[in-house]
């Protein structure tokens, strides 16, 4: 079932009647049937596969647990566990490649549950939590309808407590949870993400009769066109479970904010990026060859180099995974290494910039010299996806290539096809989105949103309501969906 | 504590070690400086800190690491 679909609020809409109509003991059975509904429409074959490796998954982590609590060392089901895991990751990667070719299904949200499957396997072998004995519950966690697409990646234990309480109605969650839901649905998603993917899917498709400039307007409309889209989708997640009583975990705080790379990938996919630091980056880092060969760097060139040596081992398997987690190809892997040499050059050459900017008189909490570092980020986080939007590597060094061209078409012919009414209206929405991230960014928000009038808040729903039944499964619907969903 | 403090110190300087209680859950010490640390601390201490020995409680402050040291001796 489309998120971005009529289907999708005449279903939640009862679920939510439901919910807390039941008797309180039974909403987490409704929880598990609303998430086999909400599974079923992507499908039987897709809705078996997701159910077989859930109670897969479910054993395992029985036996993994029974046997290390038993101190028994059976290394076969360790190896038995981590094989079935990478059978169905190439299952998934070999999907992405070939399943159409072969008419074959790619369950929905796959990527994203593998991870969650993964997690809860690792966690249970080194005993941080207990097995769950009872393969519904089990079930009604990792389907959970609202993140099985897109996530966020969430632990057993903190939606454990969450998922089988009891749950009451109200109606200050209510409106909240709508509010947000429908912000990211109508303003974030089907007004921005959508008129933008519009304007950036033409460019991308005739990229080479484009100037450099417009190119790089291109880069930057389709950096806010991804951001809408994927945060939009997180707002309908956290929103729609809020009004469950349900708190997911964040997966965005303004990352256009970040004033460098690092702190970027802190703040975007924040989830993502914490469960490849949790089960990649520590494990390798912490690895005793690992520590051994810090050790004998320190020894050999210097405390510097041997303390970073043990993180750029392990970051260097962390992009690998993130380029390959989005895309099985060597544009990913590029765009993943990218970002890898930006960050270990940072990190490498940190005391040299701290001695400019000591030399220079650089303040670091200097208005001026803050927004530069943001706006120096946002073009550089816009340059590193080069690799990602052009899908191939031919594709990539060619849109390099064109951004240093100065004939071609202009900035204005990439709005040309765009009606004018059209082009205000998003413009408003980015301004109205930007406005709100400002806000969040400076602790305001919840208090602007408190001081706001009540006619305020009713004529902003009501024109969000009309933008969803004017805009759902418009022209610009084009994706059929989020863009994240895909990876 | 003081030789602790000095290992700290070569991590980042700017922070208070002795006052801050949430290193690790406010994200003072983000993971690079963890990993670090952690080499750090094994090398001089001669310990073995484990992948299960990485939780924020064990980071966050200063007498957690002081605690965790000893534990690990």
């Amino acid at each position: 079932m489309s998120i971005v679909s009529w289907y999708f609020p005449f279903f939640i809409a009862c679920f939510f009647c439901a919910y807390f109509i039941v008797p309180k003991k039974y909403q987490w059975y409704l929880l598990l049937a609303g998430n086999l509904v909400f599974y079923l429409f992507a499908g039987i074959k897709s809705f078996v596969i997701a159910l077989a490796s859930a109670f897969f998954a479910y054993l395992a982590a029985l036996k993994l647990e029974n046997d290390r609590k038993n101190d028994a060392n059976k290394k076969g089901n360790v190896l038995l566990c981590s094989a079935v895991i990478v059978i169905l990751i190439a299952w998934w990667l070999f999907l992405k490649f070939m399943g159409s070719s072969f008419g074959l299904v790619m369950p929905l949200g796959i990527s994203f549950y593998t991870l969650n499957l993964i997690a809860y396997l690792s966690d249970v072998h080194r005993l941080k939590y207990p097995a769950e004995r009872n393969p519904l519950r089990f079930l009604t966690y990792i389907l959970y309808f609202p993140q099985i697409i897109q996530g966020p990646f969430t632990r057993y234990p903190a939606m454990k407590e969450q998922l089988f309480a009891e749950h009451h109605f109200s109606y200050e969650r209510f409106t909240e949870g709508s509010l947000r839901a429908l912000y990211g649905l109508t303003i974030k998603k089907l007004i921005i993400a959508d008129s933008l993917a519009v304007i950036v899917n033409r460019c991308l498709s005739s990229y080479s009769t484009y100037t450099g400039g417009t190119i790089f307007l291109c880069l930057i409309l389709y950096s806010i066109e991804l951001y809408a889209d994927f945060s939009g989708y997180m707002d309908i997640v956290n929103g729609v479970s809020h009004v469950l009583g349900i708190e997911m975990p964040e997966n965005f705080t303004r990352p256009y904010f970040s004033s460098s790379l690092e702190e970027f990938w802190r703040r975007w996919h924040i989830t993502l990026g914490g469960w490849f630091r949790e089960y990649v980056f520590f494990p390798l880092s912490m690895n005793k060859k690992v520590q051994k060969l810090s050790k004998s760097v320190r020894k050999k060139y210097g405390s510097k180099l041997g303390k970073l040596i043990a993180a750029d081992i392990a970051l260097f398997f962390v992009w690998t995974a993130t380029g390959l987690w989005h895309d099985f190809s060597w544009s990913y892997l590029l765009w993943g290494y990218l970002n890898m040499i930006v960050i270990m050059g940072s990190m490498h050459l940190e005391d040299r910039y701290k001695a400019i900017r000591e030399k220079l008189h650089l303040d670091e909490k200097n208005v001026a010299f803050r927004l530069f570092r943001i706006v120096r980020t946002f073009l550089l986080v816009c340059l590193i996806r080069i690799p990602a939007i052009a899908g191939d590597l031919k594709k990539a060094i060619a849109l390099f290539k064109q951004l240093s061209c100065f004939k071609g078409e202009g900035a204005g012919s990439l709005f040309s096809e765009t009606g004018g009414i059209s082009l205000i209206i998003l413009a408003v929405a980015i301004l109205i989105m930007f406005i709100i991230d400002i806000l969040e960014e400076k602790e305001k928000w919840q208090e602007a949103k408190g001081r706001c009038p009540v006619l305020v808040k009713d004529l902003a729903v009501s024109l969000m309501i009309i933008c969803f039944i004017l805009f759902v499964g418009g022209d610009n619907d084009l994706l059929g969906g989020f863009m994240y969903a895909r990876f | 504590m003081e030789e602790l403090l000095e290992i700290l110190n070569e991590i980042n300087s700017d922070i208070d070690y002795e006052n801050e209680t949430a290193l690790i859950d406010d994200g003072i010490l983000d993971s690079l400086d963890v990993v670090a640390l952690v080499s750090e601390l094994n090398d001089h201490y001669d310990i073995e800190i484990g992948l299960d020995d990485l939780i924020p409680e064990n980071f966050n402050s200063l007498e957690a690491m002081l605690a965790l040291i000893e534990k690990l001796k």
